[in-house]
């Protein structure tokens, strides 16, 4: 109750202070849109959820049944061995015998008045209850991942800029067939060990495309990183992770989620992995976006008069051009959201961490369709919510937005 | 998921020219034919896969050789029943690439044409489909793909259809950008002023203009959805078995891996290959075809 | 000028080339200069000419693929044997410099207040309530009115000549004896340009500093410093005393700028002479005279010996073979005009004239 209130008090001094820089009429344009999204997506899955198995065979196996073809929904995910009873109060609870505005308009007026539904197979335990135990996990999750990914990001990305900006030096060429000769080495003493192929996938493009780029050493190495980094799908790298640090070695246990009230150690101990993993993703994402922002900006007239009136480069980089250059980044940032719950439920999977992420894989392995469809809803809320706070924010960062929204 | 990827990429290309603006693109010609390579050899091995005979049969059982390391017999070791590795991985990229380029073809033509329409024509028309995108962005690409999947049963057709659903307002986004930034241009606008029809100015004027773009974007995307569906069928959501796929090859490495580590890695490995040449090559492209105010 | 150690600023054979993708570019070619304390000079040219290379060289900005030969001395010290320590607090409390476009040197997005005291923290380790108190103090000598709001304002709030009042302030934040000022006005509204260039001669006055005014007009240098210096190519072609420069100058090309600018001294409907041709291909730089493809006094002497910058009379120097107002200038310029071609090949057709 406490942290509801707490939350409450933040959301609404976050909107006071919003609308105080932004703006009555800006701030309401953007909820208004944000507001049409959330109802057209949330509509959307009813519509979707009513199109369950709806071919011809099944139609006819439920009229049989005599059971209307749209409970369709209610028989899957309540498996077949269900009674005709326990179908039809489904049906009605779910208002599948409506049509699909009073459909959605109950799911709306159940969710305004905090009842998500539940899942069928454990004991009908409500969504809320869940929400209560698993949301916070992937929160937590969410949140070092971020820290991650930011501590990685920012600092390589600012040097990469600076560094873009000074002589370019080509890497001499002969340093190409001997990185070849050493992983060649290291590849028959250790024997052909996968992680020596996973080492040599990635590092050898690193070393080919530097070779023949020819750019600033220091830039061309971070950026040609987080280029290799970028192509590596989540999944083939949390299997990498998982293999070299919770199967080769014991530095990650696969025992679930901790929380803080179990230590300090304890509660990283069994998060860190998958933390690192939702990180590294993001990572070369907002090394690029920050790098060709400060590159950008590192060319703008206001740094020369900077360097003019004789100011260090840390504080042209950090006070200067870091500011303006973080628009984007924050744009990114909220949009990514989306990549990052996408990661969470690869990442989740593969760890068995039991956040958001793997409950989800689980309610749709066992066809949970009205759990998957209010979560779906749910986290489509939540993002645009997150957007519209950055689009708002936008205004905070630049002053110049801010002119163009108040006139 | 691409909306993202796509701003970033058109912002790296960018500040290249800031870094070197005159070392031309083209000095990567040598990486550009190894990706290039990459993606020909993986192409023609997935294309004629099942009539080199020396590509094993990817079902046939061996008792003999169970989950076995690689070795000269079976160069990608051997699967949980014996299967050879290497035959699954080639089978298995029919399906990859198969629904990787079906979704980018309809992603080019349905996102190409919404975001043409909608840079040029303006007006309602820009309004509908600028709302259409911001809907279909609003859900994590992963989740809205799982849940249309799952509603609709995992069929080739239904896992193409719900990543389609991805691609086209991802593309529709970013031609819509450059057609607002091309419709901008003099030479349209010198047209226009003529009374050249609409639709004539839209494939004559517009549309070569945007095309660069649109299929540097069209690489970039390939490999986005080689991810998307690999990630769909590594969760297991994707063309149910006995069908291969490569995220299907690493979802049954992973079970024992510490027996079959080959079975995530070398099939992970060639889905990284392929991916680091697809964005590779769009990546140049857009850089060497981005259209930029200074190059006018 | 006499006395080296009272000269704020010595510049001695500066050249900066800069490697392009098409051969290396001599921006500034061996420039040397002297600066006395409280002097001011103008150095004017047209773009292209290397005076702006060498205000930023000046100053210590010199761009990733440029590089320079020749010592800068500004207030005695070579920048190039500076300590470290030194060189931490050097530029922008010795010399500072007021750029050309007001609209893109202040940072967006940040205060005014921001910009102009973060130089005194950082270089004089001011404390916030003196620097900010100095800040309104700096605003109000270049008449910006209300300068406590101003503090609070983010550039994008202030017109284009309010800003430019701005970066002098933040220019003369650490009390420089040294002031560059690139094109300053250029920028900026007819309207706004003389009250700026009279701020700038009126913080001159009052802080004793040396300025080098760089401008591409040379009705602005006029009456604004003691001293001209005319610039071509990268090479000084003329260097004199105000005075001089207009009532005696001996450079044609000086001449020729004189002539294409428009005067309300002289006569109306007089006619104004545009200078033929255009500035040489600094990738390939001609070997004689960089002038001598548009001069009227070229001599076939011109194209191949570059002529050095010679002291004509006290404190008057000027690079030239056939100077104006001398007799082998005339020689030169009366046998040019019988030939109707000078020795470069320039055709002297007062039609042809007329219309390049």
């Amino acid at each position: 109750m406490i942290v509801l209130v707490a939350v409450l008090v933040a959301v609404l001094a976050l909107a006071a202070w919003i609308v105080r820089v932004a703006g009555w009429r800006f701030a309401l344009q953007r909820l208004g849109g944000s507001l049409l999204i959330v109802v057209l997506v949330t509509f959307a899955t009813t519509v979707l959820l009513r199109q369950v198995g709806v071919d011809q065979s099944q139609k006819d196996t439920l009229v049989e049944l005599g059971l209307p073809p749209s409970s369709q929904p209610c028989v899957a995910s309540l498996g077949t061995g269900a009674d005709v009873a326990t179908v039809e109060k489904c049906v009605e609870d779910r208002g599948l015998d409506k049509n699909v505005f009073a459909q959605y308009a109950g799911w709306v007026s159940d969710l305004l008045h905090g009842d998500l539904g539940y899942a069928f197979y454990k004991n009908k335990e409500p969504l809320t209850t869940t929400l209560q135990q698993r949301l916070p996990r992937t929160a937590w999750l969410f949140l070092y991942s971020q820290i991650t990914a930011l501590v990685l990001a920012v600092p390589l990305g600012i040097w990469a800029a600076y560094q873009a900006g000074r002589k370019p030096r080509r890497v001499p060429r002969w340093i190409f067939p001997l990185v070849l000769l050493a992983m060649l080495g290291v590849a028959f003493s250790v024997g052909w060990g996968f992680a020596a192929v996973m080492f040599g996938a990635i590092l050898l493009p690193i070393v080919v495309y530097n070779t023949y780029r020819g750019g600033p050493p220091g830039d061309t190495t971070v950026n040609t990183t987080a280029f290799v980094l970028l192509s590596i799908p989540v999944f083939v790298l949390g299997e990498s992770l998982r293999y070299l640090f919770a199967i080769k070695r014991d530095w990650y246990q696969l025992t679930g989620y901790k929380p803080w009230s179990a230590g300090v150690t304890a509660h990283i101990g069994s998060i860190w992995l998958p933390a690192l993993v939702l990180g590294l993703a993001a990572t070369p994402v907002y090394l690029r976006l920050l790098r060709a922002d400060m590159m950008q900006n590192l060319q703008q007239d206001y740094v020369a008069v900077a360097k003019a009136k004789g100011m260090s480069n840390t504080h042209i980089l950090i006070r200067h051009v870091l500011r303006p250059s973080t628009v984007t980044l924050l744009t990114v940032a909220g949009l990514n959201i989306a990549q990052l719950v996408n990661g969470a439920i690869v990442v989740e999977f593969i760890y068995d961490f039991d956040g958001m992420g793997s409950y989800l894989i689980e309610a749709v392995a066992r066809r949970e369709f009205f759990a998957v469809q209010t979560i779906v809803a749910l986290v489509a809320i939540l993002f645009v919510a997150a957007n519209t706070i950055v689009d708002l924010l936008y205004t905070v960062v630049d002053p110049r937005v801010r002119a163009t929204v108040s006139s | 998921m691409s909306s993202v990827a796509a701003d970033m990429a058109v912002k790296s290309a960018r500040a290249h020219d800031i870094t070197d603006p005159k070392r031309p693109a083209s000095q990567h010609n040598w990486l550009f034919i190894l990706a290039a390579g990459w993606l020909i050899v993986v192409l023609f091995f997935v294309v004629f896969g099942r009539w080199l005979p020396f590509i094993q049969d990817p079902t046939a059982k061996d008792a003999q050789a169970i989950a076995q390391s690689p070795s000269w017999d079976h160069w990608f070791g051997t699967a949980t029943f014996g299967q050879d590795v290497f035959a699954r991985v080639v089978e298995g990229g029919r399906i990859s690439l198969f629904v990787g380029a079906t979704v980018t073809f309809i992603g080019i033509f349905l996102g190409g044409l919404l975001g043409l329409l909608a840079g040029y024509l303006r007006g309602w028309v820009d309004s509908l489909v600028r709302l259409l995108i911001s809907v279909t962005l609003a859900i994590p690409a992963l989740l809205l793909v799982i849940f249309i999947v799952t509603i609709q049963g995992q069929s080739l057709k239904n896992v193409i259809l719900a990543v389609s659903l991805l691609a086209i307002p991802a593309l529709a986004r970013i031609v819509r950008a450059s057609t607002l930034q091309v419709a901008d241009r003099d030479y349209v606008k010198a047209a226009q002023v003529l009374g050249v029809k609409k639709g004539s100015i839209l494939v004559r004027e517009v549309l070569p203009n945007v095309m660069p773009t649109l299929v540097s974007f069209a690489f970039l995307t390939f490999g986005i959805i080689l991810v998307a569906e690999s990630s769909l069928s590594f969760l297991g959501l994707s063309v149910e078995a006995p069908t291969i796929t490569w995220g299907s090859i690493i979802a049954e490495g992973r079970i024992k891996f510490s027996d079959t580590p080959h079975m995530v890695f070398l099939p992970g490995a060639v889905l990284f290959l392929t991916v680091l040449s697809l964005n590779f090559v769009g990546d140049q492209m857009l850089k060497r075809f981005d259209i930029k105010e200074s190059g006018l | 000028m006499s006395d080296d150690r009272s000269n704020m600023l010595e510049i001695d054979d500066l050249r900066v080339e800069f490697s392009t993708a098409a051969g290396s570019l001599s921006a500034v070619d061996g420039v040397s200069l002297q600066l006395a304390e409280k002097e001011s000079i103008a150095i004017v040219g047209e773009s292209g000419s290397g005076k702006s290379v060498l205000a930023r060289t000046l100053i210590g900005l010199l761009a990733g693929n440029g590089t320079r030969t020749g010592s800068i001395r500004i207030g005695g010290k070579d920048i190039d044997a500076l300590t470290k320590k030194e060189r931490k607090h050097f530029f922008g409390v010795q010399a500072a410099m007021v750029f050309q476009d007001p609209m893109t040197s202040l940072n967006p997005v940040k205060r005014i207040g921001a910009q102009l005291t973060e130089s005194m923290k950082y270089h004089l380790d001011l404390p916030s309530n003196i620097a900010n108190d100095r800040a309104i103090a700096l605003l109000r000598q270049v008449h910006i009115p209300s300068p406590e709001r101003r503090l609070r304002q983010y550039p994008h709030e202030l017109s284009g000549g309010m800003r430019q009042r701005v970066v002098i302030a933040m220019a003369l934040a650490c009390e420089p004896r040294l002031l560059i000022a690139d094109e300053p006005t250029t920028a900026l509204d007819v309207t706004v340009q003389k009250t700026i260039l009279d701020v700038i001669d009126e913080l001159r006055a009052e802080r004793n500093m040396s300025l080098i005014l760089i401008t591409h007009d040379l009705g602005v240098a006029e009456g604004r410093a003691d001293r001209i210096g005319v610039m071509y190519a990268g090479r000084l072609m003329e260097l004199a005393s105000a005075k001089d420069l207009f009532s005696g100058m001996r450079h044609p090309y000086t001449q020729a700028l004189l002539r294409s600018i428009p005067n309300p001294d002289r006569p109306s409907h007089t006619r104004l002479h545009p200078i033929p041709g255009r500035p040489p291909d600094l990738l390939n730089p001609p070997t004689g005279c960089a002038f001598a493809a548009r001069c009227r006094h070229a001599r076939p002497e011109c194209v191949d010996n570059k002529p050095p910058l010679i002291e004509g009379s006290a404190g008057h120097f000027f690079a030239c073979h056939f100077p104006v107002g001398t007799p082998e200038g005339e020689a030169a310029l009366a046998e040019n005009m019988r030939a109707g071609v000078t020795g470069a090949g320039l055709s002297l057709d007062e039609a042809a004239e007329e219309f390049v």
